[in-house]
């Protein structure tokens, strides 16, 4: 297995796993907003009640739509290539350090966006569709990201914008209503990039739930990483953020949707 | 050559060969017949570009007066690439500009495979390809493939603007390995933008009115070191990766544009924009190109 403090050409071998976990950067009663909500929608960053606000933004439960999309698992399963916890832990790292960063990345750049208001969160969605060159990855995207919208709206005072962006952008927006950081953001997207996917590979090929679990806890340092990445990358101009590829993931995207049975919509 | 003979320090190369740099460029223009000009070709070792082929031949017969975009094949000019040395090697910074005018197309072809190699020239092997290609003009790139020899270091770094009604067809094979051999790491960077926004506005490619809509971008980072790179989201067992990227105004209508397709280590998307970008693995060059050329064209 990989260990989390392998060094990565891509992400910059000068980053050592600083501590920089988003606790430590929150002082409890620390902010001046007592309440946990923040008013306007632009909570403050460092408010109270963050790390329990990303908790239930990334939260599996959270009716987001993810429940119905594997992100390739299903098609990797059905042409042969993931039958066992070792594949699913490779195929789960490919993802995490690639769609993964860029998800982290866009996600963090929206919610910075916002913030800023230096770029439109628009640009960054069209950004995202030309890293998306899968039609059946864009459409599966795009109805998790107006899913989660709708969820989120429902929780927090998300900011206007595209009714159904793209899953990092949707992401960095309601992130950016519920008061959280771009930092916050890209933990969550890369979060949930490999932990969809890992529900996913459980209920279809039947592999047990308690190895799995081993599997995602000995991703964390990854997931830190990436966050972290996408978090650095957040105030770059949109064309120059990440666009790494996975092209087996591209390809399975494209025999799923034409594939006879399935039990994912992706 | 003046070789050292102690143990090299870091700082100074084991041998006599300093990091190469060089910027060719080719530019090509619709001429005052109609027939393509070729305004610019500017080779630069190891970059040497030669002019194999131009059509229709100049004989005087102005063909091409009325030329119908589509209707007959515009007027083209081939140039070969020539490696004029082995490589690239660690440190070299190589640069190719290319540029296409309305009217004429430009087929740009290499007479071997690169093969990027290690060497001890500071940080990675450089490659980086601008291209521009003017309303109505076509570029079609398809040089032989990369292979990254094992411990090369190479960045490939290839950025497009097409006016609106510009054509583009590139192709992009990177082979992990020579036979037989691990592979060096390579990051191939490709961005292509379409020109947007207003239409009919004169798109000047340097010009700073028209709005560039990104069409495509993409990261390919290949190497041993890569986390999960043999894993089932990213090669597989592959050991040739490849894409064939097609753009043009023809495509740019959802629905009336090009249909996904997939087949065997390949799939067809079409983009948001006004193109589709072949996909495909293989395990060797001869197959890669195999599964790009099936799926090249969504009319046949």
């Amino acid at each position: 297995m990989r260990s989390g403090d392998e060094t990565d050409a891509h992400l910059g071998a000068d980053q050592p796993s600083h501590i920089d976990r988003p606790g430590h950067t929150v002082q409890p009663g620390h902010t001046v907003q007592p309440g946990p909500d923040g008013g306007d929608g632009h909570g403050p960053i460092g408010r109270s009640g963050r790390r329990a606000t990303l908790l239930v933004l990334a939260d599996g439960r959270m009716p987001t739509g993810g429940h119905a999309h594997s992100g390739g698992v299903e098609a990797a399963v059905t042409d042969g290539s993931l039958a066992s916890l070792t594949d699913l832990a490779a195929f789960l790292l490919g993802r995490l350090h690639t769609v993964g960063l860029v998800a982290a990345a866009f996600a963090a750049a929206t919610c910075h966006a916002i913030a800023t208001g230096r770029t439109g969160v628009a640009d960054l969605d069209a950004e995202l569709d030309a890293r998306t060159p899968a039609p059946a990855q864009r459409a599966a995207s795009r109805a998790q990201g107006r899913t989660l919208l709708r969820a989120g709206r429902a929780a927090w005072p998300v900011p206007a914008g595209p009714r159904a962006p793209h899953h990092p952008i949707a992401l960095g927006m309601v992130a950016a209503g519920a008061g959280l950081t771009p930092g916050d953001a890209a933990l969550a997207a890369a979060h949930t990039t490999v932990t969809g996917p890992a529900t996913a590979a459980t209920r279809l090929i039947g592999l047990d739930p308690l190895a799995v679990t081993g599997v995602l806890a000995r991703l964390a340092d990854d997931v830190e990483a990436i966050a972290r990445a996408g978090e650095e990358a957040a105030a770059l101009p949109p064309r120059e953020l990440p666009a790494l590829t996975a092209v087996r993931l591209d390809l399975l995207a494209e025999q799923h949707r034409l594939a006879p049975l399935r039990m994912f919509t992706s | 050559m003046p070789t050292t003979t102690d143990a090299a320090s870091p700082a100074m190369p084991r041998t006599g060969r300093t990091a190469v740099r060089a910027h060719a460029a080719v530019r090509v223009e619709r001429g005052p017949q109609g027939a393509p000009r070729l305004a610019e070709l500017r080779s630069d070792v190891p970059i040497v570009l030669r002019l194999t082929g131009v059509s229709p031949v100049r004989t005087g017969a102005r063909t091409g007066g009325g030329a119908r975009p589509g209707a007959e094949p515009l007027p083209t000019m081939t140039v070969h690439l020539v490696n004029g040395a082995a490589g690239p090697l660690a440190g070299d910074d190589l640069r190719l500009d290319i540029s296409v005018g309305g009217g004429v197309r430009l087929v740009l072809r290499s007479v071997a495979a690169t093969v990027a190699l290690p060497g001890h020239g500071p940080g990675p092997s450089r490659l980086t390809v601008t291209a521009e290609v003017a309303d109505g003009g076509e570029l079609d790139l398809g040089p032989e493939p990369t292979v990254v020899a094992d411990g090369a270091d190479h960045r490939i770094v290839t950025e497009v603007r097409l006016a609106a009604t510009a054509r583009l067809r590139l192709r992009e094979e990177i082979l992990l390995g020579r036979f037989g051999e691990p592979s060096g790491s390579v990051l191939s960077m490709l961005r292509v933008d379409v020109a947007g926004g207003a239409e009919g506005s004169g798109t000047d490619l340097a010009g700073g009115s028209s709005r560039w809509v990104p069409l495509l971008r993409q990261e390919l980072l290949l190497g041993p070191q890569v986390p999960g790179l043999r894993g089932p989201a990213q090669l597989g067992g592959a050991r040739a990766v490849g894409s064939l990227l097609v753009v043009g105004p023809e495509w740019a209508e959802a629905g009336a544009g090009a249909d996904a397709a997939v087949a065997e280590g390949v799939a067809r998307l079409p983009l948001t924009g006004p193109g589709y970008l072949v996909s495909a693995l293989a395990d060797d060059a001869v197959t890669l190109r195999r599964r790009l050329t099936a799926l090249a064209d969504p009319t046949g």
